[in-house]
């Protein structure tokens, strides 16, 4: 029995080793709203959220749509899900409560224990069939609709009938038949439990005498080591089908974990899509597209982590980067530049999880890796200086490029002398960029950009933070090449009142 | 800066460290001259750490300070401030190459 509702054909890890800059990740691209909204105060929600933004780069655009749909058929039919959840998440907390029984690792504790799991589990099972049967008109995705199809091939009713009258054996209400064979110095060796008699169908030769001769041992009852004798010997006998026992409900006990891991994940999913219902925040399914395509556009893209923290739908921005590799972002201080540079880090990771995008509209090929590198607050315990620190954080970028990353700059390397930055910063963007990687930069590094601008390479397109002429802010970002001022002479005049 | 500046007396000690690094360097130029010249005029005593060497003689009352580097070696620092005139060799890109950040070092590095 397998879930397979986020992959087609694997489960979905939740301890899935998350990438190596997960923690930049995090902070970089302003994550905990979003991680804060999907797992609606549910840190189990909130956790596998995590892992499935975070883990999502190895996804194929065909994995991505097939989560996408199945993410589909959950908002048609949330009840259902939710049921469905709420059935493995008690089943699970029922499960554990057994434990009480089984701290001893006796067989007949285990054998016990094994069947009190199991009964439970009979009974769930039961009743997700059931759910699963009532809802199964409703399922229109290819992954709720296998779902349904196992469940009604595994679990029909000689399934039920069978797993029920095992466990009836199991009680050994008519005792244990083992049997046993001579081995060295006529010691008894492999003990093995032996099916229960059904009837005693030879009861009446029995009566007239001409049954196989029976052995009777009776034991006194104030013999202890006799009956502690006994007792081994009972337990060797159910040992091997204790184990087998608590085997299979370990097996029964994985189905509904990771079921309600992956539910989990599509409610945490509808949660964040009625939290952006409630900002009035548009979200769309993205167009996803193979990494080879070096595509994205999109329409009213936000950044979600603000609209979430605001409750507001926050200012959108439209772009069409199709084939462009090197993106760079300039212009006016605090117009919108970190916020845009987030939302495309935020959007790649939803779209590549399966999840709806902040956007009237997107497509976007996928990548392989996201790697931010921002500008860090100097940190006094620290002996290397902040270039020195950042080009550290740049190497070990190096250190683990994939094929087709996505990489996020936000002013790097302007630390310094504005001339010998420029040079880094180009000497490390063209080397990247000729390995396949793409680009965006925020950078106010003016010669650095006007490298690029004079070489007038097709892949690289500048786009500006829009300053209206009486120095507003729109917070929208328009296409145009470089300037020399990121208007700080405005935030001067404002702030110090003065012309 | 301008609460800083608001509060300030001929009598406080001002202590700035790269403040406007996060604008053009036509910006900061910009920004720090007209912040050196409120705190010229407040004659107050101050500290300012930057690399806009051009501040370093802004005034007669500026004093250039630099944080030196070992004699043989460009990257060493000595830790020692000395009393010099702003410049000095392309630090930087040494650095850059001690991290094989160059565009030759990087090429080479993702060939591998």
């Amino acid at each position: 029995m397998k879930v397979f509702l986020m992959h087609r054909e694997k489960d979905f890890d939740p301890k899935q080793p998350l990438p190596w800059n997960e923690g930049d990740l995090i902070q970089d691209l302003g994550m905990n709203p979003l991680l804060d909204a999907m797992g609606g105060e549910d840190p189990f929600l909130e956790n596998v959220s995590k892992s499935a933004l975070l883990g999502s780069l190895s996804n194929d655009p065909e994995t991505i749509l097939f989560r996408q749909e199945t993410l589909k058929d959950c908002l048609r039919n949330r009840e259902a899900v939710r049921a469905m959840y709420d059935l493995s998440l008690e089943t699970i907390e029922k499960e554990k409560k057994t434990a009480w029984w089984g701290i001893s690792k006796h067989p007949s504790s285990v054998l016990w224990r094994g069947s009190e799991a199991t009964r439970i589990f009979l009974d769930a099972l039961k009743k997700l069939r059931f759910l699963a049967e009532e809802h199964e008109p409703d399922f229109q995705s290819e992954g709720l609709r296998r779902f349904v199809e196992m469940l009604k091939l595994e679990l029909d009713d000689s399934f039920f009938s069978a797993a029920e009258s095992h466990l009836e054996n199991l009680q050994f209400k008519e005792g244990l038949r083992i049997s046993a064979r001579l081995s060295r110095a006529n010691k008894a060796a492999d003990y093995t439990l032996q099916k229960p008699r059904r009837e005693r169908k030879d009861w009446w030769g029995w009566l007239l005498g001409n049954q196989e001769p029976q052995y009777t041992i009776r034991i006194h009852e104030r013999d202890e080591s006799g009956l502690k004798a006994l007792e081994e010997i009972k337990d060797r006998g159910i040992n091997l089908v204790a184990n087998a026992l608590a085997q299979s409900a370990d097996h029964i006990l994985g189905f509904f974990v990771q079921l309600r891991v992956e539910l989990g994940f599509f409610l945490a999913a509808l949660n964040l899509y009625d939290r952006a219902r409630e900002i009035g925040l548009p979200l769309a399914f993205p167009a996803v597209r193979p990494a080879s395509e070096h595509r994205r556009s999109f329409e009213g893209l936000r950044d979600i982590g603000l609209a979430l923290r605001l409750k507001e739908t926050v200012v959108g921005n439209d772009l069409r980067v199709d084939s462009k590799d090197l993106v760079f972002i300039t212009g006016a201080n605090q117009g919108g530049k970190s916020t845009f540079l987030r939302s495309i880090g935020l959007s790649q990771l939803m779209m590549q999880s399966g999840l709806w995008v902040p956007a009237e509209q997107f497509a976007a090929s996928t990548c392989d890796g996201l790697f931010t590198h921002y500008k860090r607050e100097e940190d006094p315990t620290q002996v290397s200086g902040k270039l020195d620190e950042e080009l550290s954080r740049m190497s070990s970028i190096i250190d683990r490029l994939t094929p087709s990353p996505l990489i996020l700059f936000n002013e790097s390397f302007a630390s310094t002398n504005e001339r010998e930055e420029s040079e880094i910063a180009s000497q490390i963007t063209s080397a990247l960029l000729e390995s396949g990687a793409r680009i965006f930069y925020v950078t106010h590094l003016h010669e650095f950009q006007n490298d690029f601008f004079e070489k007038k390479k097709e892949n690289v397109l500048f786009l500006r933070a829009e300053r209206l002429g009486d120095g507003t802010r729109t917070f929208k970002l328009i296409e145009g090449e470089p300037l020399k001022t990121s208007f700080a002479k405005d935030l001067y005049e404002k702030t110090f009142g003065e012309n | 800066m301008r609460r800083i500046l608001d509060l300030a007396t001929p009598e406080s000690l001002v202590v700035l460290n790269e403040i406007f690094s996060s604008t053009t360097t036509r910006d900061a130029i910009m920004l720090c001259r007209k912040i050196m010249a409120k705190v010229s005029e407040l004659d107050l005593l101050g500290v300012w750490v930057t690399f806009i060497e051009e501040l370093a003689s802004f005034s007669e009352k500026t004093v250039s300070m630099k944080s030196s580097i070992a004699s043989d070696n460009p990257l060493q620092r000595t830790f020692k401030i000395t009393r010099e005139p702003a410049g000095g060799p392309a630090y930087a890109l040494l650095l850059a190459r001690k991290h094989r950040l160059t565009y030759i070092q990087i090429k080479e590095r993702l060939s591998r």
